[in-house]
């Protein structure tokens, strides 16, 4: 069992230096042909695969650069947009206030010397009414001095 | 040699006793992997950035085991 | 040894190579079980990168995505590991890679022969793996290389204990390299053969081992995998500290 040489079915065939000229011979042949299979087809084959799909991603990221570069100038013009229609709004509603103010100022002027207007006719018409009443206080009051002086002479 | 048998038996032996520093190994690597996991579950974003080097760690340990292991294997078959 | 003959049991049969070609004789070159099987991993590398990727299809089919998993892991690995530098040895890592893990892996098959649990095997690219990187070492940074081994952080007391400690540990990184692999090749079919007699001997009711087997067999398929990426990562990292000796 202690013998490193001969083969038989109890030792350990790893320890069989006889062999090891065989066993690296071979694995030397296999290694050669490998390493040629993955210097020739493996890694030419792997790096065309990567820098294919390289490329595509590369050039869809440009394409996504590309659009978000047009997505901010459209944005860009929009900002633009409502700042302009912002600054109509802001014109129409100063004129709009402007013109309403004018107008209240001179339907307000209009409605004063209206007012004043009519308090001085209403002002007119009770004078006339005073002077009017005072007449005809004095008109009754003679006609009723009248009739009672006509009403004591006829009952004699 | 004084007797065939009794040197056989005494490579059995050593064999057999040199096989218990696997157990030290297996305790390494235990060792290893379970502060690995320790500190993984602490802060586990970093643990993926780290696992070569448990690897790197286990087979240093493991490797003073296959010593022992060689040397059992060299007593049984090769003295 | 007879203390199996009760059993029969002979865990390490599945190892011997023998000529399956070319006459009884083992001879230096004549093709044997384990040439075999390297030629039919080859075969199955050639299926999974060359035929299972020959569309050059931009969403990956099943087995391109396969390749271009294993392709892009060790790139990773050697990029997070070894730097950009390393890089240039690509090639030759993925080589490696491949070549044991396919080994592994089809070892797993019934009767099949594992290739990576002869220490001659993983010794040979364990020792390659050490004299490349040496060479690159000193290549790359002339006899600053030497500096790995001055590990000037360390206080000056204790530098040259750590100097002898760092020299030996150097020069047994190509022994534990491929001790690791080959060992733990062996182990786990050994302990699945193992499981294997005691099924075959206790006949029709055995059904502990044949859980067992089947137990020992899915944590294979896992060390399997395991081994073949951690003989990568430490090749990475000998290259490593071949390429940047500073620290």
């Amino acid at each position: 069992m202690a013998s490193t040489s001969n083969n038989d079915a109890v030792g350990m065939p790893q320890l069989d230096f006889s062999t090891f000229p065989n066993q690296i011979f071979w694995l030397v042949v296999f290694c050669v042909i490998l390493f040629a299979i993955v210097k020739l087809f493996i890694i030419p084959r792997m790096e065309d695969i990567f820098a294919n799909r390289r490329k595509i991603i590369d050039g869809n990221i440009a394409k996504a650069e590309e659009i978000r570069i047009r997505i901010s100038e459209i944005e860009k013009q929009i900002e633009e947009e409502i700042g302009k229609a912002k600054a109509q709004c802001d014109d129409i509603m100063n004129t709009s206030a402007n013109n309403v103010k004018e107008q209240m100022s001179i339907a307000l002027e209009d409605s004063k010397t209206a007012t004043s207007q009519l308090i001085n006719e209403a002002q007119g018409r009770l004078e006339e009414l005073k002077d009017g009443s005072e007449a005809a206080i004095k008109k009754i009051s003679e006609e009723l001095a009248n009739e009672i002086i006509s009403k004591i002479s006829r009952g004699k | 040699m004084v007797d065939g048998n009794l040197v056989e038996m005494g490579k059995l032996i050593g064999a057999g006793l040199a096989c218990t520093g696997m157990g030290g190994a297996a305790i390494g690597v235990g060792h290893v992997v379970g502060n690995f996991l320790s500190g993984a579950l602490r802060n586990p974003s970093a643990a993926s950035g780290q696992t070569a080097t448990m690897f790197i760690g286990i087979a240093f340990a493991e490797a003073l085991g296959i010593f022992s292991f060689l040397v059992a294997l060299l007593l049984m078959y090769a003295m | 040894m007879e203390k199996q003959s009760a059993f029969n049991i002979y865990p390490m049969d599945q190892f011997i190579i023998e000529p399956i070609l070319m006459g009884e004789n083992l001879e230096w070159y004549s093709f044997t079980n384990q040439a075999l099987w390297m030629l039919i991993s080859l075969a199955a590398i050639s299926f999974v990168f060359i035929y299972g990727s020959r569309k050059h299809q931009l969403v990956p089919g099943r087995l391109q995505s396969v390749a271009e998993l294993m392709y892009f892991f060790i790139r990773d690995m050697i990029i997070d590991i070894a730097g950009q530098e390393g890089l240039r040895y690509f090639p030759y890592i993925f080589t490696l890679f491949i070549l044991i893990l396919f080994g592994n892996v089809l070892g797993l098959l019934p009767y099949s022969f594992t290739y990576t649990s002869h220490i001659a095997v993983t010794g040979f690219l364990a020792l390659s793996v050490f004299i490349a990187v040496t060479l690159i070492g000193f290549l790359k940074n002339g006899f600053g290389f030497l500096s790995l081994f001055w590990i000037s952080s360390a206080p000056l007391a204790l530098r040259p204990i750590l100097l002898i400690i760092e020299v030996i540990s150097y020069f047994v990184r190509p022994v534990s390299h491929s001790i690791r692999l080959a060992g733990n090749m062996m182990a786990g079919h050994a302990v699945i053969k193992v499981f294997a007699g005691f099924a075959g001997a206790l006949g029709l009711g055995a059904i502990a081992p044949i859980f067992a087997i089947t137990a020992v067999y899915g944590l294979e398929m896992l060390v399997v995998v395991i081994q073949a990426y951690v003989f990568t990562i430490l090749t990475c990292v000998y290259l490593n500290d071949a390429l940047h000796p500073g620290h």
